[in-house]
């Protein structure tokens, strides 16, 4: 009866342990995934531009690096850096939303490499949980 | 002569539409669902919007893709190609905001609106009411609030129970009903707005 009580006490904290490893497992970072893809970031908006479905397929949930020039840099409402890449459009660009401020950001005009997540596009393509490469 | 003339009068007339309307890349939306083992939290920060002052139309996209889950466990899960949402990869909301004529961006105020619309998820498409409120900065901009409910429907639900029962094993007997899911989703949207300018 004892042995009986001894494994269901240890089954049931095995379980409670998952239960809190489970809940208290950090975001998904992609800092240390290698990208699937290594891009230009008019190339990436041309992709989206001709065929929106087609480039979803490929690069949506996608770690890609992509290269561009930094025309601007704004804050989401959690105080996150944003940098927008020049696509070569007028209206849209590439727009990625770091998740850490870096001690430097780097300069409008500036070319910079950054690695990202992919999710598509709206009026720019949307990369998240970015990090800069090179600068 | 005349030609130029319509080309000023266009341009004029551009200018004045374009200039009434407000934008932002970086609107927020956060939606919480509470049910008996842990409530589920998720924010979207790349949601864009448009807000055109003359008319008082407001839009919102966002994508799905887009949503961080607070629980990490759910975030990693929604963010690997397990799941795949490109078959409806936005959502978005079209509407009108009421009142709109009083707020002017240029002076520091607050002011309660109501907007209506239309809210696209998934195949669905969900007539939405909600208040809001606009807080102007007295430089130009704008940020505007608004907390709804939004309650999925039966079917919805059944849609859910289905995938559940599809991607676990049959010995795991699981529903929504198992976890005490609410059916109700409180939805708040936050953005601060500039004049378009690119």
């Amino acid at each position: 009866m004892k042995k009986v009580l001894s494994f269901i006490l240890g089954i049931i904290i095995i379980l409670l342990l998952a239960f809190i490893v489970v809940i208290n497992l950090p975001q998904a970072s992609i800092k240390n995934k290698a990208a699937d893809y290594s891009i230009d970031a008019n190339e990436l908006f041309s992709a989206y531009s001709v065929n929106e479905a087609k480039a979803n397929s490929t690069y949506n949930g996608k770690v890609i690096e992509v290269s561009g020039k930094l025309i601007d840099i704004s804050e989401d409402e959690q105080g996150a850096p944003v940098l927008l890449l020049d696509s070569g459009d007028d209206f849209g660009g590439i727009l990625c939303t770091l998740d850490n401020k870096p001690k430097n950001l780097p300069s409008i005009g500036q070319k910079i490499k950054v690695k990202g997540q992919c999710n598509g596009i709206l009026m720019d393509v949307v990369l998240n949980k970015c990090h800069i490469i090179t600068k | 002569m005349h030609k130029i003339l319509l080309v000023f009068f266009f341009s004029l007339v551009f200018n004045l539409a374009f200039s009434q309307v407000f934008f932002t890349r970086t609107g927020h939306v956060h939606v919480k669902s509470q049910n008996n083992v842990k409530n589920i939290e998720a924010d979207n920060y790349q949601v864009i919007s448009f807000v055109n002052m003359e008319t008082g139309e407001v839009r919102f996209e966002g994508l799905l893709k887009s949503f961080e889950f607070k629980l990490g466990a759910l975030d990693r899960v929604f963010n690997s190609d397990r799941i795949n949402v490109n078959q409806y990869p936005k959502f978005r909301f079209e509407g009108t905001i009421s009142g709109l004529d009083r707020v002017d961006p240029n002076r520091i105020g607050s002011y309660d609106v109501e907007v209506n619309g239309t809210l696209y998820l998934w195949d669905e498409k969900r007539v939405t009411s909600a208040t809001g409120v606009i807080n102007t900065d007295g430089n130009g901009g704008f940020s505007a609030n608004s907390d709804f409910v939004m309650r999925i429907e039966e079917n919805s639900m059944h849609k859910l129970n289905n995938l559940i029962d599809q991607k676990l094993p049959d010995i795991v007997n699981l529903s929504t009903d198992s976890f005490g899911v609410d059916r109700d989703i409180r939805v708040s949207l936050n953005a601060s707005y500039k004049l378009r300018n690119r």
